[in-house]
């Protein structure tokens, strides 16, 4: 672990982005700059457009209007710097790999086109899976593993890819204790590296424990900065409405 | 003339290589077409090609009435409208509120019933060189020449080869595409390979097995060898030896039966290899399933239970 984001360049930033799905609005017009070195969550209700955001940051979906930098470039200029976790439920588990073919993943980049995966990157994937505690899991096959299991083969994938930005969509998502902890853990750790992450969040009680920053989204942005001052009662029955009945 | 002549005659040997050799290339692409989801696509591309068949030999019977039908004219076609096909379901799926299976449904069945219409008015011309241009339907591989036989080893190594150099980089974009992306992997690029190589097998294949059921031979084996192993390399191995197995075992019975319809042989083959995965497969048959639930069955029976 060597690279670290420099201080001036926000890690991701948005200009005035707007996402639809044929012509529905799903993001309006969001703009915000993440500083480098925090941990940020993307909290809102259901469908407030959190997953659309990050992947919408990566190119997988086009926006309508509007862009965003990674470290002040385009997407495709900064390669290698941007880690990604999907949401767990979005891919076939039932895929021939194990959990150690997985986390070579993140190396693929660095193995380079048409070359194999050798004994030295699989080397490096068993550190990143010893470091999340799965090093006992590795030759099992992915469909073989618990939730949280599989949350923490990702994140050792994320770990491996000795990114600057982690960008992660509902790593807590349905996970147990352990896996939770080991998982706030490691984004500590990042961050105190001088690593920047944003995580879409749904758990409102462990919001201002987990992150320094908070991005509160429902089709726009609603709020954002610290997250004592984002997660105010008027903030969140901004996004929320009527949905939320119990704030703490 | 015995069995056993009839199988070592040279024109049945051929046959033999032509039919192999589809099938290692169709259980290599149907490997990474399943494991992409796209299973339907590869019915989409073989369907799709039939007004493209038709059409190129109404064209080449304009522009050369006399020189019969040529192959390669109608393959071309045939990619051609495959191509076609697929692009309409792209398109049709992004127009929105049809769902996927429904727009791979319309496409498919759409493009074929045009075929149809097409080779009526193919049927009625009257240069009589249209003989077994129904064949594309069904496969014939008792058609199967020297020259196909060239060209079907040209795209299975083909095939080998770019399986080979792009089997992480596909394997990748099938599992996560999202992740390809960020690594800074050209997907679109690597999906156009992909259905690229695919409709190669698809048009190489529909001599022998026939447009209708190329899709099986892309699918069936892949199928079958996921029962024998959770490692991708194994399982394109195991395919391609399932497919060679099926399509070769419908080639020898087209030698013995003249009138027998290829492709149908060939999928029963293909078929009969599921069966027997599903059941004895190594890793995930159910004779492994049945002996672990007697195994706890018996430990269950021979735990006191106070």
């Amino acid at each position: 672990m060597n690279s670290k984001g420099s201080a001036g360049e926000s890690p991701l930033a948005a200009f005035g982005v707007t996402v639809a799905y044929r012509n529905t609005p799903v993001l309006t017009d969001l703009s915000f700059r993440v500083p480098a070195g925090t941990l940020t969550a993307i909290v809102g209700p259901n469908g407030a457009g959190k997953s659309t955001l990050i992947k919408t940051a990566l190119g997988l979906l086009q926006p309508l209007t509007g862009h965003f930098e990674f470290f002040g470039k385009s997407f495709r200029e900064v390669d290698g710097r941007i880690s990604y976790v999907p949401q767990r439920t979005s891919v076939d588990w039932d895929f021939p790999v194990t959990a150690l073919d997985v986390v070579c993943m993140g190396l693929y980049r660095k193995i380079g086109w048409f070359r194999p995966v050798r004994s030295r990157h699989r080397k490096r994937a068993m550190e990143a899976l010893t470091e999340v505690g799965m090093q006992d899991y590795a030759k099992r096959q992915i469909s073989q593993l618990s939730g949280g299991q599989q949350q923490r083969v990702f994140l050792a994938r994320a770990l491996v890819q000795d990114a600057e930005l982690f960008l992660m969509d509902e790593p807590l998502a349905g996970v147990d204790v352990a896996t939770e902890k080991t998982i706030i853990n490691t984004l500590h750790r990042l961050r105190d590296q001088g690593r920047t992450a944003m995580v879409v969040h749904h758990d409102l009680d462990t919001v201002s424990d987990y992150f320094d920053r908070v991005l509160l989204l429902n089709k726009r942005v609603i709020a954002e900065g610290s997250s004592d001052e984002v997660m105010t009662a008027e903030h969140l029955k901004q996004a929320y409405g009527g949905k939320l009945l119990i704030l703490t | 003339m015995n069995y056993f002549e009839a199988i070592f005659a040279y024109n049945t040997l051929v046959v033999l290589a032509g039919t192999m050799l589809l099938g290692i290339a169709a259980g290599i692409t149907g490997t990474f077409l399943m494991l992409r989801r796209r299973s339907l696509a590869g019915d989409v591309i073989g369907h799709a090609a039939l007004p493209g068949v038709a059409i190129a030999f109404l064209i080449y019977s304009v522009i050369a009435p006399d020189a019969g039908k040529s192959l390669p004219v109608m393959l071309l076609g045939g990619s051609i409208a495959s191509a076609c096909g697929m692009l309409a379901a792209l398109w049709l799926r992004n127009v929105g509120r049809l769902p996927e299976d429904a727009v791979m449904a319309i496409v498919l069945s759409t493009f074929f019933g045009l075929g149809v219409v097409l080779l009526s008015v193919v049927q009625a011309s009257p240069t009589g060189a249209q003989a077994g241009l129904r064949d594309f339907i069904f496969g014939q591989a008792a058609a199967i020449r020297i020259s196909d036989v060239t060209l079907l080893a040209t795209i299975t190594i083909g095939t080998i080869l770019v399986s080979n150099l792009l089997v992480k980089e596909w394997a990748l974009m099938c599992f996560d595409e999202g992740l390809a992306g960020v690594l800074g992997y050209p997907v679109r690029t690597l999906d156009f390979l992909l259905m690229t190589l695919v409709v190669a097998v698809c048009v190489a294949g529909m001599q022998a097995v026939g447009l209708l059921l190329i899709v099986a031979l892309l699918i069936i084996p892949p199928t079958s060898a996921r029962f024998w192993s959770d490692s991708i390399g194994p399982n394109i191995a195991i395919s391609a030896i399932f497919g060679a197995v099926s399509a070769t075992a419908g080639g020898i019975a087209s030698a013995l039966v003249p009138k027998l319809s290829t492709g149908a042989i060939i999928v029963v083959a293909a078929a009969l290899v599921l069966i027997f995965s599903i059941l004895l497969g190594s890793r995930h048959g159910l004779w492994l399933r049945w002996r672990a639930r007697r195994a706890m069955k018996y430990e269950a029976r021979n735990t006191p239970s106070g």
